[in-house]
């Protein structure tokens, strides 16, 4: 009998060991990341940034042992519409993942939305900013679309009356031509002179153009308070540069990372930003652990791009938490998030637009400052 | 008044830029009718030169800017060699891939060597600032006009009086008499390579520090470049050299009247105007049957 027992109290044991084992299998097959950003053309650095930052997260999130492993795939989109489109869809139906992080640039989330819905794939973006995406998603009719920064409207409510108080008159607008300026121009037009701000004009670059001093000249001659910049941050260290060697002495408020400390870099001489004033969706505060790990790591403070996917990462981590790590899963996970992170609380409304903090940030003395936080919580 | 002597400036700075990058393309063409799509990502190569010695070997800037000439040079060899002459005989559509392959291979190999963010290198003339009338331009920006003047007249003056400069006059007018009379093709070839190359060079080691350097660099000015060659009349070096100070100064003038998206449609209508009334460009010539 009693080998016959032995061998009966066997079963369970190894019947246990293999039902252990599955679950192990299955809590080892990671959730799939998709990174669609720009990793080549003028601003190809954004999707090297923001790879950086999505591999911090996930590798804190590997040492804090949670229950879910992830794994980043990556598409370029060139930050275009055409790329947006195409990267959205080879994550989609070649690297099959279960969530995208992006795009960094409006144009290419643009571009991008619309392949969601095949997929009843969740997507994330960190970085863009043009309304038409808060427009166009949740309620607005795409209920796969999340933005987890903030949005050209809600900065520009802000932003606009911060201009305004600090004594502008009239400004002129200048911005990189593409669905980032072009969409906050809009903005701004629209909003500054609900404040009392004349707008002289609004001109556009082609991304990439390395020669502003026509249209500085052309700003001059109209002698605005202000420029109001919309570019990336080697657009505003060429602008900086520029705007030194024909002597304008306008102010200079911008949007899209003119503050950040690769733009500094780019300037040459960082002190040619002093005055600058930008209302950023990432600055770096001293509130936040990743900033030290991201420097620990790569030896530089993180771009923005970096800390904002860092920021998107977690959030998606938040929503495998709430709801599981399927497609399915992450959508309904991604509208119960209610996480207050330290650039903010994220909890998207019914746009899927979620209300982090938003930063005023000054250069005084080639180094950036944050004058001021704005909770823009509902 | 005053907003339009700035805008002559500006105009004129950026098309000296425009042509010191279209004097290469135009000579290649025009000696060995060769379409260099890669003539842009040399000017690249010769910006990230310029990079590695201020950066790596802490040259001053004055002191690198000849050897990045001298690295072009070099390369310029290594171009011809590796490419040009094993397609300088064969069909246009073969010469093509070949010169975009290489310029696609270039700036996939800057990315993985030198990764995408952009790279700012300063140049002590870039902060020294001249007044001309109202106007205020930088020392390097005038730099640049002047050494425009300068490469040209070298240029004109080789092509004009040296024995191969006649020698590649007599290749661009007709390659196989040439040949029969005895003139070395592949000397020429490799003479107007290495010219062209060395013009990139100059190009890069002074232009760069007004900008960034950075893979894509060259993608917007190169189609400037290629506009420029096309309405000089596609070969003709002294053309393209005109035309590039056209599109700087019709760029510089529609941004003051017009808003400035406007001007990249203003000078491409206005190369497809030209080549209507004048289907060999500007001063052109007949092509060869």
């Amino acid at each position: 009998m009693r080998p016959t027992a032995r061998r009966v109290g066997v079963v369970p044991i190894c019947l246990s060991a293999l039902l252990a084992a599955g679950a192990a299998f299955a809590q080892a097959k990671p959730v799939k990341v998709g990174l669609s950003s720009a990793f080549s053309g003028h601003v190809g650095f954004i999707g090297a940034d923001a790879r950086r930052g999505i591999e911090l997260a996930i590798e804190e999130l590997k040492t804090a042992n949670t229950a879910v492993a992830y794994e980043l795939s990556i598409a370029d989109d060139e930050c275009t519409p055409a790329g947006g489109a195409t990267a959205f869809r080879r994550l989609m139906d070649v690297q099959q993942v279960d969530v995208i992080i992006g795009s960094g640039c409006s144009g290419a989330t643009l571009g991008g939305m619309p392949t969601l819905m095949d997929g009843k794939l969740s997507a994330v973006t960190y970085g863009s900013t043009n309304p038409k995406i808060t427009e166009g998603a949740g309620v607005g009719g795409n209920p796969y679309m999340w933005r987890m920064n903030l949005n050209d409207t809600i900065i520009g409510e802000t932003f606009a009356a911060f201009i305004a108080k600090d004594g502008v008159k009239s400004a002129h607008i200048l911005a990189v031509n593409n669905d980032f300026g072009r969409g906050a121009a809009g903005v701004y037009q629209a909003l500054l002179p609900k404040n009392d701000v004349k707008v002289n004009g609004a001109d556009f670059f082609s991304q990439g153009a390395s020669d502003l001093r026509a249209l500085i000249s052309k700003i001059a001659a109209r002698s605005p308070d202000a420029i109001l910049l919309f570019g990336e941050p080697p657009d505003c260290a060429l602008m900086a540069r520029q705007k030194r060697e024909m002597n304008l002495k306008a102010k200079i408020f911008s949007r899209g990372g003119c503050y950040t400390d690769e733009s500094l870099k780019l300037m040459g001489d960082p002190r040619l930003g002093d005055g600058l004033t930008e209302a950023a969706y990432w600055a770096r505060t001293p509130d936040q652990p990743m900033v030290e790990a991201y420097r620990k790591r790569h030896g530089d403070y993180p771009p923005y791009n970096a800390a904002l996917a860092y920021y998107a990462m977690m959030t998606v981590d938040q929503a495998v938490r709430k709801a599981g790590p399927s497609r399915d899963g992450i959508t309904k996970g991604l509208a119960q998030v209610d996480w207050k992170s330290a650039i903010g609380p994220i909890k998207f409304d019914a746009n899927h637009q979620a209300r982090p903090d938003l930063f005023m940030v000054r250069i005084e003395n080639g180094e950036q400052k944050v004058i001021e936080t704005i909770s823009n919580a509902r | 008044m005053e907003l339009l002597l700035n805008q002559l400036i500006n105009g004129l700075t950026a098309g000296s830029e425009y042509a010191l990058i279209a004097a290469g393309l135009a000579l290649i063409f025009g000696v060995l009718e060769v379409v260099n799509f890669a003539h842009g990502e040399f000017y690249m190569l010769s910006s990230y030169y310029l990079y590695l010695l201020m950066t790596r070997y802490n040259l001053p800037y004055v002191v690198a800017v000849p050897l990045v000439i001298v690295a072009m040079i070099l390369s310029g060899v290594i171009f011809y060699y590796l490419v040009i002459r094993r397609v300088l005989s064969r069909s246009w559509q073969l010469q093509l891939i070949a010169t975009l392959a290489l310029s696609i291979v270039m700036v996939n190999t800057a990315i993985v060597l030198s990764g995408p963010v952009p790279k700012y290198l300063e140049s002590p003339l870039n902060s020294q600032i001249v007044q001309i009338g109202m106007a205020s331009i930088s020392v390097q920006r005038l730099v640049v006009l002047a050494a425009t003047a300068i490469s040209f007249a070298t240029l004109y003056a080789v092509l004009k009086y040296t024995r191969i400069g006649k020698a590649m006059r007599a290749v661009a007018q007709n390659r196989e008499a040439a040949a029969a009379v005895g003139i070395s093709v592949e000397k020429v070839g490799l003479a107007t390579v290495v010219a062209g190359c060395a013009l990139a060079g100059v190009a890069g080691a002074l232009i760069s520090p007004l900008y960034t350097i950075h893979p894509g660099m060259a993608a917007l000015v190169i189609i400037k470049a290629f506009a420029a060659v096309i309405v000089g009349g596609f070969g003709n070096v002294t053309g393209a050299v005109l035309a590039a100070f056209l599109i700087g100064l019709l760029e510089a003038l529609v941004t003051t009247v017009l808003p400035s998206e406007y001007a990249d449609a203003f000078v491409f209508g206005g190369m497809i105007l030209v080549l209507l009334v004048r289907p060999h460009g500007l001063f052109g010539r007949v092509a060869r049957s």
